[in-house]
């Protein structure tokens, strides 16, 4: 009977893991746009090109073929980091890394255009993304 | 029905299979063979677009490096070879491993014109190089065939792989990625996943030509380009004409195999007796694909779409993954165009163009080619004219 519900814990277990790691790989990602409303939440995926710990700000890459594009984003102080699955500190993240950020653009003021603020950083495992064309 | 009719009809039948087999293989420009006719009218409104040249008017710069794909890919037709050198630029920092595509300061590629315009409001001629970068000069390769190379799935990339040579040839294959983890195959460091992409980031990259793809202008050596200088409202090309130029080079037929002259037999085997076909692999297959012409075929590339260590003489720069003395096996499909060019320009192989023929080419592999470069300096003059004159007739 112990045996039976282990069984059943693990399959539970299992499909939530799948269940997630589908959802984790199914958003798109898409590059900041101006079309791109205020609080809008997307998902990007770039390299990491710089991360400032004290002003909390990262640069990322990403782009369509040779025209690349560098970001600037505010780190939330709740932002969510992890670095191969793990919980994990903004200094953590490193120059040439492939992250998948969450971030979404905020008012920086009455004439400035809004900046994009991180909530989420995870480091890309590149088996997750190997297929993925 | 008499024997003489029936034999007419067994006849004819004969003859209409036998010339089905025998169709003319495609001439450099055409497009691939069993195109459907939608297909096929798509083919020819792409290959409009990729010759339509662009002015400051319709769009072009401020920044460019050409005002037509088919400006650089022409020889010898069009969605050929070029004559045109690029200047490409990045920074390696060897602590971390990490390269810079310098972007903040108007990097990877360094575009070599400007419009009057910009001319006009910076008094520049060209975009200006960073200071302290890595420069790189890239030739221009013709594009004939690519579409083969895009329908090869990932999964055949991944199979040739060797990152940490595990069989112990002296042969290390692996991957680069894009800057979002996708496995890149396009361009001489295999940045670049797909195709499309590579095309329409050609469009701004090239041309300074926004598109719903890349809605936003290039930098002027990161700088945002002056008020006043660039007039043509985003995007400047709409996505039908992404489509269609997409269409055109994805289309285009890859160059057809030539019948070998004896000495060319000898030639291909010595191709494999001195190990090129390690890296060089002969053929790739495509997997499945929406298009039948593109469709579980084998593509005689003579590549693995992998990077592999070159050695420190051919180092540059550094892309994505990519490490400064790290390059894609370049596929030799299409090499004939360069060693026999009669269009504008010398000869020219390797990235940069700095052998003036595939036998300096060659001698110039060095890194995981060392091997097979002394192996071919091992062989009798006529061995290494034969497996000159087969690489020749790719």
């Amino acid at each position: 009977m112990k045996r039976k519900s282990i069984s059943f814990g693990c399959l539970l277990t299992l499909v939530v893991l799948a269940l997630g790691f589908g959802a984790r790989s199914a958003p798109t990602t898409s590059a900041p746009t101006e079309a791109q409303a205020v609080g809008e939440p997307a998902y990007l995926n770039c390299t990491v090109r710089a991360v400032d710990v004290k002003t909390r700000t990262v640069e990322v890459i990403t782009g369509v073929g040779y025209a690349l594009r560098l970001y600037r984003m505010s780190v939330a102080p709740a932002c969510e980091i992890s670095v191969g699955g793990s919980a994990a500190e903004l200094n953590n993240i490193k120059p040439g890394t492939i992250v998948r950020v969450r971030y979404q653009p905020v008012p920086a003021g009455p004439k400035a255009p809004p900046r994009l603020m991180a909530s989420a950083i995870e480091t890309v495992s590149f088996s997750e993304s190997g297929g993925v064309r | 029905m008499s024997r003489a009719a029936a034999t007419f009809a067994a006849l004819t039948l004969g003859a209409v299979i036998l010339c089905a087999g025998c169709a003319k293989p495609p001439k450099p420009g055409e497009p691939l063979v069993g195109l459907t006719p939608e297909e096929r009218a798509l083919f020819d409104r792409g290959k409009a677009r990729f010759t339509t040249v662009f002015t400051p008017g319709t769009g072009l710069g401020p920044t460019f490096n050409s005002d037509a794909c088919a400006e650089c890919h022409e020889d010898p037709a069009v969605g050929g070879r070029g004559d045109e050198v690029e200047v490409h630029v990045s920074a390696f920092m060897p602590e971390t491993g990490f390269c810079d595509p310098l972007v903040d300061k108007g990097g990877f590629v360094i575009e070599q014109k400007v419009t009057p315009a910009l001319h006009a409001a910076l008094g520049i001629d060209s975009e200006p190089l960073p200071p302290d970068a890595t420069v790189a000069h890239r030739t221009t390769p013709d594009v004939l065939g690519f579409g083969l190379l895009d329908a090869i799935p990932d999964s055949v990339i991944l199979a040739n792989a060797d990152p940490d040579d595990r069989n112990h040839d002296g042969i290390s294959g692996r991957p680069n990625r894009f800057f979002d983890g996708r496995i890149g195959r396009f361009g001489r460091k295999a940045l670049v996943p797909t195709l499309a992409e590579f095309n329409n980031g050609a469009y701004a990259a090239e041309m300074g030509i926004t598109s719903p793809a890349v809605p936003n202008e290039e930098t002027v050596g990161g700088q945002p380009i002056p008020a006043g200088v660039d007039s043509v409202p985003e995007p400047e090309i709409n996505q039908e004409g992404l489509d269609l130029t997409n269409a055109f080079v994805r289309f285009l037929a890859p160059p057809a195999p030539e019948k070998l002259s004896k000495v060319e037999k000898r030639g291909r085997q010595l191709f494999t007796e001195v190990r090129c076909n390690r890296c060089h692999l002969p053929a790739l297959w495509t997997g499945n694909n929406p298009v039948r012409a593109l469709r579980y075929k084998k593509v005689a590339a003579y590549t693995d779409l992998l990077l592999h260590d070159m050695g420190p003489e051919l180092a540059d720069m550094c892309l994505g993954q990519a490490s400064p003395s790290e390059f894609r096996t370049e596929p030799l499909m299409g090499l004939r165009f360069s060693a026999n060019s009669e269009g504008e320009g010398e000869a020219s192989f390797l990235h940069d163009g700095r052998a003036k023929t595939v036998e300096e080419a060659i001698r110039m592999h060095g890194g995981e080619g060392a091997a097979s470069r002394d192996k071919f300096a091992a062989l009798s003059e006529a061995e290494r004219a034969a497996l000159i004159k087969f690489l020749e007739s790719l």
